[in-house]
């Protein structure tokens, strides 16, 4: 089964065509990178994939579930954290859980589980207002992974947070999905992230997907010496 | 609709309340204080001799149901707003919760808080001025359903305008039961507003609520004519209120407005 199967999404802006057919198919259990400069179409593709924003022309399955037609089942099974999302306010960061439990229908025993893997036991009883902009990121990715998802997408999760705090949470996802396969998408500017976590990245630019392959043969392909001076290589490619 | 989604949304805003005296300050004091002020008019004109119907159970009625339309509206509105306000609201979008379960939870819990406030209004009523809200008798319950239901379908109409326009749209949250009021006639009968008012005001469930309470605090009999077409305009303006928030909303997926509270 595919995790996510996006066919010709496009979407405008006004005058401003953020994305021109873009498909998109990953398989159930992959780790896959989209990558591309700012204002490539990123996070509007992210939007479209969750059924956040709808798209003008194409059409998203996830987990084999229609969207929006079938949202809630598939939304059930998937979780999404970014750094721009914000945390509820007045809440502890224990309370945060505990609501996005029964918003996810995970099991109590979980948040527990998350808070020690994460090791935010200190957090727990404060709020957002008194955590750092890195402490609110590891919350957030710790409530990402409340339902257990089978498709977890990831806008920058580690852009806010220190080499320890990004190291912890890449040994964190590998080790749940070295337990538990699941499907990952993430996008991130930090390309040593994407090296170490995906089996395969896929370039966005100008609203379209042009390079799709497994880090070192896009780099090989690409004539660089790593996947920095890939994305380097393709971003200038986009810009002429 | 899923329980434990709906349940959520209610723990969540209990969560609020809970760590947050200022909110309970702030749910109670502009109620408490049209209390006092219109139970001290009333109780002025009374120990003058001021010949009025039963100013006192005029103007407390008016100002207890009032209050209920006011609470109503604002839990569910304020709601949502501290969905905006702390940008929460794409983390719900992204979630598997319903719009209708949403409004179902924000609902329960507007409810959970008018047991506790508007009950200690009614008591405080009936200790400071000897007005009783239950001498409404049979009227009282299809007046507080018709407020109640009014509230809400305001505060969809909110909704909608916030979701459309952004924080610009905040103000209506607070605003939109003011620019009712003069229309609703609270502390007076419709025939004192000027011709074209009184035509808006028919058109008005409010309207026709005040009236009925009038005339069941003045020793008439229940209208229940009056009451059923309060009632009937009540839903149609739910249904209408619905559509436009629903309209919104797919407004805001469409054009991607949900960009706003990034």
């Amino acid at each position: 089964m595919h995790a996510i199967q996006a066919t010709g999404l496009t979407k405008s802006f006004r005058d401003v065509h953020a994305v021109r057919g873009v498909d998109l198919t990953v398989e159930d259990g992959d780790v896959v990178g989209l990558l591309g400069p700012n204002g490539a179409g990123k996070t509007t593709t992210i939007m479209m994939l969750l059924g956040i924003t709808a798209p003008d022309g194409g059409e998203v399955r996830l987990l084999g579930r229609r969207l929006p037609r079938d949202r809630v089942a598939a939304l059930q099974r998937s979780n999404f954290a970014a750094t721009y999302l914000g945390l509820p306010y007045r809440l502890t960061v224990r309370e945060i859980l505990r609501v996005y439990a029964d918003l996810y229908g995970a099991r109590r025993g979980r948040i527990d589980e998350l808070i020690g893997m994460f090791e935010i036991e200190s957090l727990a009883g404060r709020m957002p207002s008194d955590l750092s902009s890195g402490q609110q990121t590891l919350v957030i990715l710790a409530r990402s992974l409340l339902n257990r998802p089978r498709l977890l997408v990831l806008d920058e999760p580690t852009a806010s947070l220190d080499p320890e705090m990004a190291g912890r949470v890449r040994r964190i996802l590998a080790a749940e999905h070295a337990a538990e396969p699941f499907t990952i998408l993430v996008t991130s500017h930090n390309m040593a992230d994407i090296e170490r976590l995906c089996r395969r990245v896929v370039f966005i630019a100008r609203g379209r997907v042009v390079a799709d392959g497994s880090p070192s043969g896009l780099t090989e392909r690409y004539g660089a010496s790593d996947l920095e001076e890939t994305f380097l290589t393709i971003a200038a490619e986009a810009r002429a | 609709m899923n329980a434990r989604r709906i349940r959520a949304v209610f723990r969540r805003h209990w969560y609020v309340i809970r760590h947050s005296p200022d909110e309970v300050f702030d749910i109670l004091y502009w109620a408490f204080l049209d209390l006092l002020l219109w139970g001290l008019l009333a109780t002025f004109l009374q120990r003058r001799q001021i010949d009025l119907p039963v100013p006192v159970g005029l103007l407390l009625g008016g100002a207890l149901l009032w209050a209920l339309l006011w609470r109503t509206q604002m839990g569910i509105s304020t709601a949502f707003l501290h969905e905006v306000w702390s940008r929460n609201l794409i983390s719900l979008l992204a979630s598997p919760i319903r719009p209708g379960e949403y409004i179902a939870g924000a609902i329960l819990w507007t409810i959970a808080q008018l047991a506790v406030g508007w009950t200690a209004m009614a008591v405080v009523a009936w200790t400071l001025f000897r007005f009783g809200i239950f001498s409404l008798g049979p009227a009282l319950v299809p007046c507080l359903a018709v407020i109640m239901i009014f509230g809400v379908a305001m505060s969809l109409a909110v909704l909608g305008l916030i979701v459309r326009f952004g924080h610009r749209a905040n103000v209506l949250a607070w605003g939109i039961g003011g620019m009712l009021m003069p229309l609703s006639a609270v502390y007076y009968p419709v025939t004192v507003l000027p011709g074209w008012a009184q035509a808006v005001a028919q058109g008005l469930p409010l309207a026709r609520v005040f009236e009925a309470m009038r005339e069941v605090i003045a020793g008439g009999p229940v209208p229940w004519d009056r009451l059923g077409m309060a009632l009937a305009l009540d839903l149609a303006y739910l249904v209408a209120a619905a559509m436009f928030a629903r309209a919104m909303f797919a407004t805001l997926r469409r054009r991607g407005y949900v960009t706003r509270y990034v």
